[in-house]
């Protein structure tokens, strides 16, 4: 889980060196990513988390589904439900 | 997908593609040159780059429209077929970008190349699927009778966008492909769909008769809902994929090339991942160097990257097209070798 969520944050650094977002700077558990970037920055972090996770357990997931972009049941709404929501996701 | 009892599935013995080729318009336009000129910053052009794929695009220039695209990439696969124009008794061009609303580009085309009045020529009016409806109507008129169909797929994207959107404008790229369809045996596949209540995700506002008040000052560009675009993506190609196969009664295995309408690097990659697709197999980079080629991508993808294994192999190819409508479809066919020489730039001889 922890090492789950080391990749997530570093996936998330890596997207934030571009678009240089100040509220993406600190990650707390309420963090909102959707309300803080565009829609290509998701694309990018879903690009990125994918790639970087599967270098650490040598599995593809995919992690876009349709409620990524839902403003009301996003997962990228609070990060601890972002955490959970790859969690689950790796787990099959 | 379910097995629904009424299904648009079509199956060929008798209708092989000859050759292809690809036109695109001339002027190459870097993708960094272009974000400064929309006042991007380093940073974001570089997020674009990854995210999207985005290096580059050829547009027109000098007022070219899809019908001249069409027609030199016509010329030259005919020229290359050693096929006269006389011969070919069926012409049908897919655009979205019409020189005319009225009448049917076909029509121009058909005159401009000479072939006979005896033909029948008529526009299909879809984007990235229409490469296959194309192809799917066009084996259809061949089986039915006709020697040799001329599919034409085109679109001049970049006269339909607000060159001032960073999100749309610096992906557009222009582009005409021209395949040939003869009467001889080989085996065909297609599936195709259709969903009207995706209408609104991906359209041009006041561009028909159409007076829809949700439309009112909305210039006439294209606009699109990316994150719906995104979810009708992902929701609907993996299974198109599966699908075809299923119906083709093939494997993933027994593909050569998937070539799919290029609309960008996550997109595809996430299909190619999910699938378990050798990435060998599975070009991806048509959009970084000629930018979104619409109704022409599929074909612009075999003459950007794949020209010599056409051209040397005896291949079984899917192919599949997903966009704007909503509109989708896919197909798996065999292939002799076939005229595919690379990407011609610009509608002068080279």
């Amino acid at each position: 889980m922890l090492q789950l969520e080391e990749g997530l944050r570093e996936a998330l650094r890596r997207v934030n060196e571009h678009v240089q977002a100040p509220e993406l700077e600190t990650v707390t558990p309420d963090l909102n990513i959707l309300d803080a970037v565009d829609s290509m920055a998701v694309v990018d972090l879903l690009l990125e988390t994918e790639s970087l996770l599967e270098e650490q357990t040598g599995e593809y997931v995919p992690l876009a589904d349709d409620t990524i972009f839902d403003a009301s049941a996003s997962p990228l709404r609070r990060w601890s439900d972002w955490v959970a929501f790859v969690q689950r996701r790796h787990a099959g | 997908m379910q097995d629904d009892p009424a299904r648009a599935r079509l199956r060929f013995r008798n209708a092989r593609l000859a050759g292809i080729v690809t036109t695109v318009g001339e002027r190459r336009i870097p993708f960094e040159e272009e974000g400064n000129q929309l006042g991007l910053e380093p940073a974001e052009i570089t997020r674009l780059q990854r995210a999207i794929g985005l290096n580059a695009r050829h547009i027109v220039s000098n007022g070219e429209t899809t019908v001249d695209l069409c027609e030199a990439s016509a010329r030259r696969l005919l020229e290359g077929l050693d096929v006269a124009p006389s011969s070919v008794v069926g012409l049908i061009l897919v655009t979205q970008t019409p020189d005319y609303a009225a009448p049917s580009s076909a029509i121009e085309l058909q005159h401009r190349l000479g072939l006979p009045v005896t033909s029948m020529a008529f526009d299909v009016r879809l984007g990235c699927s229409g490469f296959i409806y194309g192809l799917a109507v066009g084996s259809s008129l061949v089986e039915a009778g006709l020697e040799r169909v001329l599919v034409v797929a085109g679109d001049v994207a970049s006269r339909f966008v607000d060159a001032t959107d960073h999100t749309v404008a610096p992906i557009m790229g222009d582009a005409g492909s021209a395949a040939l369809i003869e009467r001889r045996p080989a085996e065909s596949r297609y599936e195709l769909y259709s969903d009207g209540s995706g209408q609104r995700t991906l359209y041009i506002p006041n561009s028909g008769l159409k007076s829809d008040p949700r439309d009112e000052g909305l210039p006439a560009t294209m606009t699109m809902d990316g994150a719906a675009v995104f979810n009708f993506t992902l929701q609907r190609v993996p299974d198109l994929v599966k699908d075809i196969l299923s119906f083709s009664e093939r494997s993933v295995e027994d593909i050569d090339f998937f070539v799919m309408h290029q609309p960008n690097k996550y997109i595809l990659k996430s299909i190619q991942k999910r699938l378990k697709i050798d990435e060998a197999k599975f070009p991806m980079s048509t959009q970084s160097v000629y930018g979104n080629q619409n109704s022409a991508s599929i074909p612009g993808t075999i003459s950007g990257f794949l020209s010599e294994s056409y051209q040397n192999s005896c291949l079984t190819s899917l192919f599949a097209g997903f966009g704007i409508g909503l509109s989708w479809g896919a197909c798996v066919m065999e292939t002799d070798r076939i005229f595919a020489p690379p990407t011609f730039i610009g509608l002068e001889r080279q």
